[in-house]
């Protein structure tokens, strides 16, 4: 990932110009983590999902 | 009975000793102040006591005894807590210079189930930075020491109450775990570090570090103590059934990555641990897990997602207050587009799932290394080559972090010591709400096993 961007996003985005300055040591892991993340969601996650699904399965396994 | 008895006591005996009157509230609570003070600033634990607080609620819960009232399960046993459990009026800095001087307005919801049990909150106990270090690194309080042996880390970022518990200061001690924090330094300082299920313990009043991954729970020296702990925190059984024995109980052992990094000293006190379990009757398999790149990036995603979300107006306003170490583990949470985060949690089910196919298969539980490499010395995660602190860092919650993800329910369970004479634990892991079959698996290990019954010198009772 161009660290510009990243600079450009904690800058303008985040109004913190003091992490635009450290984004050289981020980028690295940002950009691997953002790609193993969207790779994943596209190849598995169904347009009828949720961000809260995984409480109700959790609940849905307490049988006490 | 002398000072150095009283300590030796683990969490029952105690509250047992005190419901019979064979130890008065108020001697036990001297022991474990005067302790805390002492051994507990050797070793840097310490946050704060409330010695004139904690001595006068342990008259009253005397009086209450002498008059013949019921009692409640921790009556009048002295606990002291992570410095990130909020009491209504009282300091909590949560290991940082920025909440230094913060005062909370509420009292956490497991505070108020502990105080309802009996139990006396004495004081607050060392921590990494914000909660944010498997080590227990702290720039700004020091360094917490090991107390099998001071050079060395003694696990984090439940630092204080690891090294309190272990050094026999108290008997039980409340962390939390948000990527190891109640594993790492059960692991290391020779405890039952329980991270419950996500979700199973209230967190109100708990200072959060990523709310979708942060759990709190008992530090305690045997199986049973954390059960009850555990029991009175969630208001919940995990007591009655913990007696009852693992014959029969089918128990994976995944390879692939959780034997990666394994040591040989780590992997030969595993595989005893392993023929101990088969001695008891459980039925060990082995397993495969998933890919775990890719749960650790969900992992890391989330946490540096939430944690930079709280963090974002001191990370603009007072950058220096944070130590490098720590501030370099929340920025990379400004950069993930939302999308991202969402895709984060939407995947939580299914991969959990697909985790407990893969290594747990049609077993009760997964038996994992806890920590994977020898415990290292603290100039070993905060000197020399950044390069090699990082990756001594990372190799300590190489089988701990992913598990936050994944919400599931884990214990370190202590089964021996290296060369070096730290302790060595190995870590069962189990499907949600299956906190009952893990305690009662270390239960039925540590009846069989005497490593929890060892002592460090610096607990100062021989």
């Amino acid at each position: 990932m161009h660290e510009d961007l990243l600079r450009q996003i904690a800058a303008d985005l985040n109004q913190s110009p003091d992490a635009a300055d450290r984004t050289s040591r981020m980028a690295a892991l940002v950009s691997e983590v953002n790609a193993r993340v969207a790779d994943e969601a596209l190849r598995r996650m169904p347009f009828d999902s949720s961000p809260y699904a995984f409480q109700a399965w959790c609940a849905g396994a307490d049988k006490s | 009975m002398q000072a150095s008895q009283i300590a030796a006591l683990d969490l029952g005996s105690l509250a047992n000793a005190i419901a019979k009157g064979e130890i008065t509230s108020v001697a036990a609570t001297t022991v474990a102040l005067d302790r805390l003070d002492d051994i507990g600033r050797k070793l840097n634990a310490l946050v704060r006591l409330d010695r004139d607080g904690a001595l006068a609620a342990a008259e009253a819960a005397d009086r209450l005894r002498a008059s013949g009232a019921a009692l409640p399960p921790l009556h009048g046993v002295p606990l002291a807590h992570k410095d990130l459990f909020y009491r209504k009026g009282d300091l909590s800095g949560g290991g940082s210079k920025i909440r230094h001087d913060f005062r909370a307005d509420v009292t956490a919801t497991v505070i108020a189930r502990l105080d309802a049990a009996g139990a006396l909150d004495i004081g607050r106990l060392q921590l990494a930075e914000f909660a944010m270090s498997p080590t227990g690194y702290n720039e700004s309080l020091g360094h917490a020491r090991n107390p099998w042996n001071p050079a060395h880390v003694p696990g984090g970022s439940s630092s204080g109450s690891g090294v309190a518990v272990a050094a026999r200061l108290v008997t039980a001690s409340l962390g939390t775990d948000t990527g190891g924090s109640l594993r790492h330094p059960g692991a290391m300082c020779g405890l039952v570090g329980l991270k419950p299920t996500w979700g199973l313990v209230p967190a109100e009043g708990v200072m959060p570090l990523a709310a979708s991954l942060d759990c709190a729970g008992p530090l305690a020296r045997t199986a049973r103590d954390a059960a009850q702990v555990l029991s009175v925190i969630t208001a919940r059984d995990y007591l009655s059934r913990i007696d009852t024995g693992i014959a029969g109980l089918r128990i994976a052992v995944p390879g692939g990555y959780y034997r990666e990094l394994l040591h040989p000293e780590i992997n030969a006190a595993l595989g005893e641990a392993v023929k101990v379990l088969t001695s008891l009757g459980a039925i060990m398999a082995e397993t495969a897990p998933p890919d775990m790149a890719t749960i650790n990036a969900l992992m890391q995603l989330i946490m540096s997602v939430e944690a930079a979300t709280i963090h974002r107006r001191w990370l603009i306003e007072r950058p220096q207050d944070y130590a490098d170490q720590v501030r370099a583990r929340i920025e990379p949470g400004l950069f993930y587009p939302a999308t991202r985060y969402v895709e984060a949690l939407s995947l939580r089910a299914q991969i959990t799932a697909d985790w407990i196919a893969s290594c747990m298969g049609d077993a009760d539980l997964s038996l994992l290394p806890a920590i994977s490499i020898p415990v290292p010395t603290i100039a070993a995660t905060t000197e020399g080559d950044p390069a090699d602190v990082a990756r001594v860092i990372g190799q300590l919650t190489h089988c701990t972090r992913g598990i936050n993800y994944l919400g599931l329910p884990g214990a370190s369970v202590p089964c021996g010591f290296d060369a070096a004479g730290l302790p060595i634990a190995f870590q069962l892991v189990g499907r949600p709400h299956s906190e009952a079959t893990i305690l009662r698996t270390a239960h039925a290990y540590q009846d069989a096993t005497d490593w929890h019954h060892r002592v460090p010198a610096a607990a100062e009772l021989n």
